[in-house]
């Protein structure tokens, strides 16, 4: 029991925060207080963090100013006003340019990727997937990194034809991700998965080295 | 119109909302703007980046509060609404460093220049550090410390445990504390002292 009057620092992750927070009582504060008397590393740590807690305290954003707050609610239901009747009419040319947006954006990021040559993108990915966002969105990185299915994007909802396309790609990337992870392929249009960095790395790498897999390739 | 004299509650503006009563959403927007902007401002560091991220913010609740099914309380789920859009926003800068060439540009990020209240440079210089921290656990920090939220309410909006939010935070501040030690060994000359 002695013993256990002094926490550990890997006890301390869990129980910072509640010291922190003066939620502790008992033997638990006293472990705590202990472990922080004869622990300079964790004695630190806690330092820092009440510091945090005081300057969050004090810490104020700066008001861009009434002027602005006046305007702000206007703002919104005028964007509010401006996306509505287009969601309830839209006009029939409004798939085809959509739709020829969407080759333009996608043929102008293969391009730029093509000149950065094959090599660099490993590198690039690698990059991308240790430096932050592991937990992100599985579809929008994928939309984002392979060149041309930025028509994902699109609600599909308001995008007519071209969600239809988005939707034809969807799958087809769905059926390859089933493949390659035993997956349901619905996944890959559900935004919430979280895969590991290398499945995602491996993924992206084998949508790319696939021509059928994009949204401008042939599809037979 | 809204009835009753009394402050309605987030609930209530919500079900006014969904019966097609205009001031339930005006209401929300009137109590969280600052908030949001304050969430916005502190995770991008620049006004402009935080004044379209809140509009933004706003107008995919507009879309979605329908669907809101209000499993967590709407405060908590405004968060994640919010937290998405600002992942996707620093994806998107992200990806035009990797597909533009862009040179990484995070000072603004991380310092507002404009910012009259960033007075001291130990202050700042704390603030840049946590823009540099990992997603969960900068976005622990902010929401812990600057917007006040409870450990609940994290964890509802990381979509994890109490005690991995509370984990988070420890991480958080532990990663803060290597890197003052870095930047102390590397002899940069700073008036940011370890506590």
């Amino acid at each position: 029991m002695e013993k256990r009057r002094r926490c550990t620092c890997r006890e301390m992750e869990s129980v910072l925060a509640d010291f922190l927070e003066e939620s502790l009582t008992g033997i638990a504060l006293e472990a705590v207080e202990s472990h922080l008397r004869s622990c300079p590393e964790c004695e630190q740590i806690y330092s820092l963090a009440a510091r945090l807690g005081e300057e969050g305290k004090s810490d104020q954003v700066p008001d861009p100013g009434p002027a602005y707050w006046n305007r702000f609610l206007p703002r919104i239901e005028a964007r509010i006003g401006r996306m509505e009747p287009a969601r309830g009419r839209i006009p029939l040319w409004a798939p085809a340019f959509a739709l020829a947006l969407i080759v333009a954006m996608g043929l102008g990021l293969w391009w730029n990727s093509r000149n950065d040559g094959a090599a660099d993108l490993e590198e690039r990915l690698d990059t991308l997937l240790d430096s932050s966002n592991r937990d992100a969105d599985l579809a929008v990185l994928l939309e984002d990194l392979l060149p041309g299915s930025s028509s994902l994007a699109i609600p599909r909802d308001m995008a007519g034809e071209a969600g239809n396309r988005s939707r034809e790609w969807a799958e087809k990337a769905g059926t390859l991700l089933e493949d390659l992870f035993a997956s349901d392929p619905v996944v890959f249009l559900v935004p919430r998965i979280e895969l590991q960095p290398e499945e995602v790395r491996l993924l992206i790498l084998d949508l790319r080295s696939s021509p059928e897999m994009r949204p401008g390739g042939s599809t037979s | 119109m809204m009835k009753g004299a009394s402050v309605p509650t987030d609930e209530q503006l919500v079900e006014a909302f969904r019966k097609g009563d205009p001031e339930g959403f005006r209401g929300l927007v009137r109590r969280y703007q600052e908030t949001m902007y304050g969430f916005a401002y502190r995770m991008t560091g620049n006004p402009m980046d935080a004044d379209d991220l809140t509009q933004e913010i706003f107008l995919r609740v507009y879309r979605h509060l329908g669907k809101f099914r209000g499993e967590a309380s709407f405060r908590t789920w405004l968060y994640r609404v919010a937290r998405s859009r600002i992942a996707n926003f620093r994806r998107r800068a992200v990806l035009d460093r990797l597909l533009l060439n862009k040179p990484e540009v995070r000072g603004p990020e991380a310092v507002p220049a404009e910012d009259p209240l960033v007075r001291k440079e130990e202050t700042a210089r704390l603030r840049e550090m946590i823009a540099f921290l990992p997603d969960r656990q900068r976005l622990t920090l902010i929401l812990r410390f600057f917007q006040g939220l409870k450990y609940r309410e994290i964890a509802e909006v990381l979509e994890c445990s109490v005690g991995t939010a509370k984990a988070n935070l420890f991480h958080a501040v532990r990663a803060l504390r290597a890197r003052l030690q870095e930047r102390k060994t590397d002899g940069e000359t700073t008036a940011l002292h370890l506590p």
